[in-house]
């Protein structure tokens, strides 16, 4: 009977909030935004749901630590990556690929077809589809590729349930960006400031002390 | 089968049990079973396959030589020891042969004219040893010579039945009686005299053409028909030592205009499985205008195997990732996926270029602060909404293209948005956002 249990609990698509998850984290690049990440960094093989209030506000700065140097697809990106700034951030060209399908529904199926092929390890696509049913889809293939899939949605998703790993909704703050943890596996939600440098600087990597009231006023937004 | 006197040349297993004798008249042969199908000769169909087979027997031995119209020589002796010994090239070459659907009789002997000799008798025993060959050629009819039938009648009638009488026959007058090349082949057939043959030299494209004889649109008869082409490309491609990037498909319909399909590969490739889930990718989105009676398949450009260029991405590890690389071409076509390269250039829109996937690089040379999107269009935008964060960047274009002098900013937006602005320097002197810090 426990063995049955046990074997059942195994099953990666169950969750048990408040057991110590062994996630195989990376380091996000942003020591505050690890603190707060169970597997101090963004945990692999999993579905990691970002919900930003608008493009341009950050959102890619926020994984550019992470994406340096890694095998990485961007599938349907809603503009053009501009590689002159992606190559001074530290991303290799060479091992970048960008999908751009006809349709979402092909978009969708390259999707799952490089998520499921395990080789790249770092895939960022958009989608502004609602089907709940596709995410879990995407989760399981980023389960078994061992793929970290960046799914960019629009913030009006923010209140639907998702099988997400990690949720974060972002939204502009004075001098950085917002994020809050809408969900996270094996650690409480949470919502913090990160500075990001404006990009001719290096990135900070420091907490911001204060909350300022753009961030506040964001977090009504969103609530 | 009817050669052009409608006589019969040969027929299948069904027709040789009713009695169809090879040499008969075709209307006797009607006669003796009515409901006989007796379908024409057609040697330039039958020369093309015997030199498709040629190309596909290179696997198995680098010197191959035509005797039209029927038989291939292969030289085997430096095969054995990579094929494992005689037993398994036999049942290796019986299997493809098999899969091709074709029928062939082996004969393996020490010399050229006796395998061929043999076969032609049907003799299957392999004849390894000169003195083995002798003993298995002697009870041989003379029939197995192939030689003219009146020279064969002429023989005959001083009694030599077997070619081990022909070889008893003193040479010097076998040779007058019956000419010196009968007198060489037979010594050339021994051994004794050289035999030289010219070795087949396989054309480097490749061009087959299957007939459906129903015309269908059912995709799996057609992927059957394509599998066949393919084995036989891929064989022709193993004895070359070569791989193909690119294969023309082409859709015969009996009226219609052809269809026309490319299977593209990332690097060369001769693994028939890999094609075969390529093509069904394909099939599934190409609309099939009308029935197809025939398929061609074209490659015009073998690739020597150990060139094929390889990007970064093949490097790791390079068979999943091209297959990858190709399932998606297939399906989203190769427009859709691509890699990007920066160049070093002033003007923005020009300073990065879509490349081939996997082959994306970095060629510019100072890095400026730059936004990581860039809008495909510029958009205007009013000054009032924009807060101005840096100092202004001026960009022109040469004299020589169309020229625009413009001046770049970062600055911010009333919601929050991380841009890049910039104002056009001749009137109206608007403002655009041109990319997106994210």
């Amino acid at each position: 009977m426990t063995r049955a249990l046990d074997e059942l609990l195994r099953d990666p698509r169950i969750w048990r909030g408040r057991l110590p998850v062994s996630l195989n984290g990376q380091r996000t690049g942003f020591a505050a935004l690890d603190e707060k990440l169970p597997g101090r960094g963004w945990p692999a093989g999993s579905l990691i749901e970002l919900l930003p209030t608008q493009a341009g506000i950050g959102e890619l700065s926020l994984l550019l630590p992470a994406l340096r140097h890694q095998f990485q697809s961007w599938v349907a990106p809603p503009y053009i990556p501009y590689a002159p700034a992606l190559a001074a951030a530290g991303i290799d060209l060479e091992k970048l690929l960008v999908v751009q399908a006809k349709t979402p529904k092909d978009s969708l199926w390259a999707l799952e077809q490089i998520l499921r092929a395990g080789l790249s390890s770092h895939v960022l696509a958009w989608h502004a589809g609602e089907d709940s049913r596709v995410l879990r889809r995407l989760q399981l293939a980023a389960e078994s590729g061992g793929a970290r899939l960046f799914l960019f949605r629009p913030p009006r998703f923010s209140r639907q349930p998702s099988p997400a790993a990690l949720r974060l909704y972002l939204a502009p703050a004075e001098q950085g960006l917002y994020l809050r943890l809408l969900k996270c596996r094996g650690a409480q939600p949470t919502s913090l400031i990160l500075p990001l440098a404006s990009p001719s600087t290096p990135h900070a990597l420091a907490l911001h002390p204060s909350s300022p009231a753009t961030a506040r006023r964001a977090a009504d937004r969103a609530a | 089968m009817l050669d052009a006197e409608q006589r019969i040349l040969h027929g299948n297993a069904m027709a040789i049990s009713h009695g169809i004798l090879a040499g008969m008249p075709g209307r006797s042969a009607l006669a003796i079973c009515p409901f006989l199908q007796c379908l024409p000769q057609q040697s330039e169909a039958e020369s093309r396959a015997l030199e498709s087979l040629a190309a596909w027997c290179l696997q198995f031995s680098p010197r191959i030589s035509l005797v039209p119209p029927q038989a291939i020589l292969l030289e085997i002796g430096g095969s054995l020891k990579l094929f494992h010994g005689l037993a398994q090239l036999r049942r290796q070459i019986a299997q493809g042969l098999d899969q091709m659907a074709y029928q062939a009789q082996l004969g393996i002997a020490p010399t050229p004219l006796g395998a061929q000799v043999l076969a032609r008798a049907g003799h299957a025993a392999a004849a390894r040893s000169p003195q083995e060959f002798i003993q298995s050629l002697r009870p041989l009819p003379l029939q197995a010579l192939a030689w003219p039938e009146r020279l064969q009648e002429r023989i005959l009638s001083v009694g030599a039945r077997t070619i081990g009488d022909c070889l008893d026959l003193p040479r010097r007058g076998f040779n007058q009686r019956y000419g010196k090349e009968r007198g060489h082949q037979l010594e050339q057939l021994l051994g004794s005299r050289p035999d030289p043959l010219p070795t087949y030299v396989p054309p480097a494209t490749y061009q087959r053409e299957l007939d459906i004889a129903v015309p269908t649109r059912c995709r799996q008869i057609l992927s059957l028909g394509l599998e066949r082409l393919f084995l036989d490309l891929a064989a022709t491609l193993r004895g070359l030592d070569c791989v193909v990037s690119q294969i023309d498909l082409r859709f015969r319909h009996a009226r219609d205009p052809a269809t026309h399909l490319i299977l593209g590969l990332q690097s060369g490739s001769r693994d028939v499985g890999h094609w075969m889930s390529l093509l069904s990718e394909l099939l599934r989105q190409q609309a099939l205008p009308a029935q197809i009676c025939a398929i061609e398949v074209r490659a015009t450009q073998f690739l020597p195997l150990s060139t094929a260029q390889k990007g970064f991405w093949e490097a790791t590890q390079p068979e999943q990732h091209s297959a990858l690389l190709e399932r998606l071409a297939a399906r989203l076509g190769p427009s859709r996926l691509h890699g990007l390269a920066s160049c070093q250039t002033h003007a923005p829109e020009q300073a990065w270029r879509c490349t081939e996937a996997g082959r994306g690089r970095d060629g510019a040379g100072e890095h400026r602060p730059r936004p990581l999107w860039l809008l495909s269009e510029p958009e205007p935008v009013a000054y009032s909404d924009l807060q101005c964060l840096s100092a202004v960047e001026r960009l022109e274009t040469g004299w020589w293209e169309q020229e625009c002098r413009r001046d770049y900013y970062r600055a911010q937006t009333r919601q929050g948005q991380r841009v890049w602005v910039f104002r056009q320097h001749a009137p109206p002197r608007q403002w655009f956002i041109h990319g997106l810090f994210a």
